[in-house]
């Protein structure tokens, strides 16, 4: 338990927070344990670790989702109404204001699944931005934020049967059943899309 | 003009030009660092390397002078038409203009030309200020146009009379002080920069950012009055500073709805809380009462399910009589049997008395703790209302105070404009006089510079074109070209006359930038028997004055500018209606009222009143609308705003929306009223003709009407214009590419902004064959295309076809 390789192995925290594995982690030493482990971490030499991605776990209708921590801006209640965007896709909520922008809404369970999207009051508005690209995305449940380890992350190669593959490229992999999402990628081809729409 | 000719690249000078230039920098490199005390013999004696030492009369000199300072005149004549037929003017190409002067100033000064070298030294001066971002390159080019212009005059009259005239120098220096640009200051600056470049150490100089504003500076753009200006020290703010500044203040004026949208609120739960204290007020003394004239057994009795009743009733079986007791004695008490006799007096009493009337004085209390913290509330939100309001009024001060820095007057663009007509005109022998009126119209500079180009080149092709279209007809040797420019609130209207015929083809490149703008334009024949453009475009990009209407459960704004009136949807009828739901592609909802109001829209034929029904107009706001991300953008939707709310409202663009969902997507209108008009369609269909040539056109009404058909004819683009606004609407529309004041194409994009005309087939017929045109006339509305010589056959079979159509 002591060992470097066991400090090595533990994620270590990159600021001030812990996930959730990080807490129980240090909830289960006993003082003894505890005080061994940071006096090793003070001691030991500072081990560079391949950056780890934070992802916030996020139920959706038809199944769950994991969407990368660093592409949100935001986590926000959703308004009590969306404006409706004219030849829109049948998954785009519509507009809403963010920080005095307007900003196209996505229901990502149903972007995700191709449906049409359905009630969408109780959940929450994830506001995701890669470089210039603003969007936000509505989850009906917002879980909590994991660590994933990439060695446990498995290919794309067979999705649950509820998701559609709009755009294969919007799959890291899949994660205990649960889709592992490039948020950039999601951008881009949603506004591919929205764009598209427009002219059919 | 002969813009091929000049070199590819004028920064370029030769070299004997830059071994002058070296030989003047060393001269006055000398002047600085020898006093002519010191400077010895043999230093003055000694030639300055590369400089010419020849022994020349003063006659010989002043030829030569006068034909290099032509020559370098020149050049700066050539590099500055270049720059006026650019887009965007890029201020490192100023520095070859520097040079220039820089040489000239030299040469000048060595024959004694003082008002020449002046002026060239004035050149450099603002070159430098335009290279440093502290003059608007626009401004900058108009500027030193007049300074070579004046140079020209300076050295005509030394080739003349063998001296300058110096009433030049001093009228150039006026026009320079009439610009906000004094020659004192503008050296006083330099001095200035220069100490401060003197002082800045190399690496400090290495990590400064060469920017390149695009924006007047604003000590250009504060619009003082010249009595003050003159008075007042001007400042040198970087124009990025500015636009921050703007954006700031524009965020502070968009927290205005926010802010009264909260001040609502909290006045609607002030007047709750009033409304709760006042029923509080209300059930005091009746407590009151309840507590001194009830009996407990009253009590018990009224009250089977209270506390005490049900304390009462679980004692009972029990045996315990301690609770009834004291409920009986509190009865006692309250009808005052205690209070009379003193001698009766127990202390367990006295806990009585405290418990019940405690209850109801701390009622009290606490009703009057209310009612003070209530008012104490009010107080507050009325003081907090009023610097509210005082806070708002500042922010709308600093915004347009913000707004203000960008505005500059239209003057600044009207030598670039004068000189663009004096050219086209000299171009084709014939004379142009330009009269203005309301330049001194001060307009948002980043607007100013969005027409610039577009103005210029509309001017261009209508007055190039024109001559060269009317070549060998007899045409006034002077024509006239007015420009008048009328500012009310936010909107600037600009009416650009010509009084002759103009050629078409020229609304083409102005469209685009106008409505951009989120501006209008409209043409019409004017009184001079010539055309007159009407241009209507916001002063500054500020708050635009919209409706909002209500369609199904969305909001959305309308301009007002679109609308002519709001009329009662259940009374009133129009020609032509449609639904604002149906456009956009929303449901209707079920249950709430619908179609309650029509929007009379601005912009009907003579003929039709065109209508757009709304489930509700809401109100009339004043909101920032800003253009939406690519991706998001519709036809019709020409922007979007948020509320104070939150909400974000579509700005729509209601002819644009009309145009895509009726042309394009062949949406018939909700309701066609039909008129006497579409009664006659039906047995003798319209067809209208459109083109210059009047065999061609007589030759198409002879198999038209041998075909059955009623025709109409005109003789160029603004004939049938007026035609189809003024007269019946045709069915079917013949029209020609190449014409007089409207051509074709100007034409297509006219009809767009009439909705009614959407019903309207249009088969162009035109000599021009390619590709590219076919393409430009479909994407502007075409129906069909025929290329001419087109068989009688054809022609009729696709005038079936599109009468099929409808």
């Amino acid at each position: 338990m002591d060992s470097h390789d066991e400090i090595r192995r533990f994620p270590t925290p990159g600021g001030a927070f812990l996930n959730n594995s990080q807490a129980q982690f240090l909830e289960q030493l006993n003082d003894e344990e505890f005080w061994s482990y940071a006096s090793q971490i003070a001691h030991s030499t500072l081990i560079v670790h391949p950056p780890l991605e934070n992802y916030l776990a996020c139920d959706l209708q038809q199944g769950s989702c994991f969407v990368p921590l660093a592409a949100l801006r935001e986590i926000v209640p959703p308004p009590h109404r969306f404006t409706l965007l004219p030849s829109a896709p049948p998954w785009m909520i519509g507009l809403t204001a963010w920080r005095g922008e307007s900003i196209g809404v996505i229901d990502l369970g149903a972007y995700l699944s191709d449906r049409m999207i359905q009630a969408h009051s109780n959940g929450m508005l994830l506001i995701a931005q890669t470089d210039e690209l603003m969007l936000g995305l509505y989850v009906p449940v917002v879980g909590s934020m994991t660590t994933l380890i990439m060695e446990q992350m498995k290919s794309p190669e067979q999705p649950p049967e509820w998701y559609v593959p709009l755009c294969p490229d919007v799959l890291k992999g899949l994660y205990d059943q649960a889709l592992v999402l490039d948020i950039s990628i999601v951008l881009i081809d949603v506004m591919q899309r929205v764009r598209i729409t427009a002219s059919l | 003009m002969n813009e091929t000719s000049f070199p590819p690249d004028e920064n370029e000078l030769t070299a004997e030009d830059m071994a002058v230039l070296q030989a003047f920098d060393a001269m006055e490199h000398w002047n600085n660092e020898l006093s002519p005390a010191s400077a010895t013999s043999a230093q003055l004696e000694t030639p300055p390397s590369g400089s010419r030492n020849y022994d020349i009369s003063s006659e010989e000199m002043h030829l030569l002078f006068a034909g290099e300072a032509e020559e370098d005149i020149a050049r700066m004549r050539r590099v500055l038409n270049q720059m006026e037929q650019e887009d965007h003017i890029d201020p490192a190409r100023f520095a070859s203009l520097r040079r220039l002067a820089h040489k000239l100033r030299g040469t000048a000064g060595a024959v004694e030309c003082h008002g020449m070298a002046a002026i060239a030294h004035y050149i450099e001066l603002m070159t430098e200020q335009v290279s440093r971002g502290q003059l608007f390159p626009l401004l900058g080019v108009n500027v030193l146009t007049g300074a070579v212009a004046a140079l020209e005059q300076s050295l005509a009259s030394f080739v003349r009379a063998g001296q300058e005239d110096g009433a030049i120098l001093v009228d150039f220096e006026t026009q320079l002080k009439n610009l906000n640009l004094d020659p004192q200051q503008l050296e006083t600056q330099q001095e200035q920069q220069a100490r401060s470049e003197a002082v800045q150490s190399p690496t400090d100089e290495d990590t400064v950012p060469h920017h390149v504003p695009t924006q007047l500076s604003p000590d250009l753009t504060t619009s003082l009055p010249p009595s003050s200006s003159s008075s007042t020290p001007l400042i040198r703010v970087d124009p990025r500073r500015v636009d921050r500044l703007v954006a700031h203040s524009e965020h502070m004026e968009e927290q205005r709805a926010p802010l009264e949208s909260a001040q609502a609120q909290v006045e609607i739960a002030l007047s709750e809380l009033h409304t709760a204290q006042a029923r509080l007020q209300q059930l005091e003394p009746a407590l009151f009462k309840l507590f001194n004239n009830e009996k407990p057994r009253d009590l018990l009795e009224s009250s089977p399910s209270s506390l005490i009743a049900r304390i009462l009733n679980e004692a009972s079986p029990r045996g315990d009589n301690y609770a009834l007791r004291r409920l009986k004695s509190r009865g006692r008490f309250a009808r005052g049997e205690w209070s009379t006799d003193p001698t009766r007096w127990d202390e367990l009493d006295m806990e009585r008395y405290s418990e019940k009337d405690t209850l109801i004085r701390s009622l009290t209390e606490a009703i009057a703790d209310v009612t003070i913290a209530s008012s104490r509330v009010q107080a507050a939100f009325t003081s907090l209302h009023m610097v509210q309001q005082e806070y708002m009024s500042r922010a709308a001060l600093v915004r347009s105070d913000a707004l203000v820095l960008r505005l500059a007057p239209l003057s600044a663009l009207i030598p670039r404009l004068q000189r663009a007509i004096t050219m086209s005109a000299m171009a084709q022998e014939r004379q142009v006089q330009f009269e203005v009126t309301g330049e001194e119209t001060e307009i948002d500079q980043s607007i100013l510079e969005a027409l610039t180009n577009p103005l210029l080149q509309l001017l261009r092709t209508c007055i190039t074109d024109t001559f060269s279209a009317h070549e060998g007809e007899a045409l006034p040797q002077s024509s006239r070209v007015w420009l008048n420019a009328n500012g009310i609130g936010n909107e600037i209207t600009v009416e650009i006359g010509f009084s002759m015929a103009v050629q078409g083809g020229a609304l083409e490149v102005i469209r685009e930038p106008i409505q951009h703008l989120n501006g209008t334009f409209a043409l019409q024949r004017n009184p001079s028997g010539g055309m007159s453009f009407f241009f209507r475009f916001p002063r500054s990009h500020g708050a635009a004055r919209c409706l909002i209407v209500r369609s199904g459960n969305q909001y959305l704004l309308v301009p007002f500018s679109q609308v002519q009136q709001i009329k009662d949807g259940r009374q009133y009828q129009c020609d032509i209606l449609y639904n604002l739901a149906d456009l956009l592609g929303f449901a209707r909802q079920p249950g709430r009222p619908q179609g309650q109001s029509v929007l009379v829209m601005s912009r009907s034929t003579a003929h039709r009143v065109v209508g757009m029904a709304v489930d509700e107009v809401v109100d009339e706001v004043e909101l920032v609308v800003k253009p939406l991300k690519s991706y998001l953008q519709r036809p019709g939707i020409s922007g979007a705003a948020i509320d104070g709310r939150g909400n974000v409202l579509l700005m729509l663009d209601l002819p644009e929306l009309i145009r895509y969902y009726t042309l394009l997507k062949r949406q018939a209108p909700v309701s066609l009223i039909p008129s006497h008009d579409q009664e006659l369609r039906s047995a003798q269909p319209k067809i209208l003709v459109a083109d210059d040539s009047v065999s061609l056109r007589h030759s198409l009404l002879q198999t038209l009407r041998q075909a059955n058909f009623s025709v109409a004819e005109a003789r160029d683009g603004m004939e049938a214009l007026e035609q189809l606004l003024e007269e019946s609407i045709p069915d079917v529309f013949l029209l020609d590419i190449e014409m007089p004041n409207l051509n074709g194409y100007d034409l297509l994009n006219i009809m767009r902004l009439y909705p009614e005309l959407a019903s309207v087939k249009i088969i162009m017929l035109t000599s021009r064959s390619s590709e590219k045109h076919m393409q430009r006339a479909f994407e502007l509305g075409a129906d069909a295309y025929l290329v001419k010589p087109c068989p009688h056959d054809k022609l009729l079979a696709t005038i079936q076809e599109m009468l099929a159509r409808q």
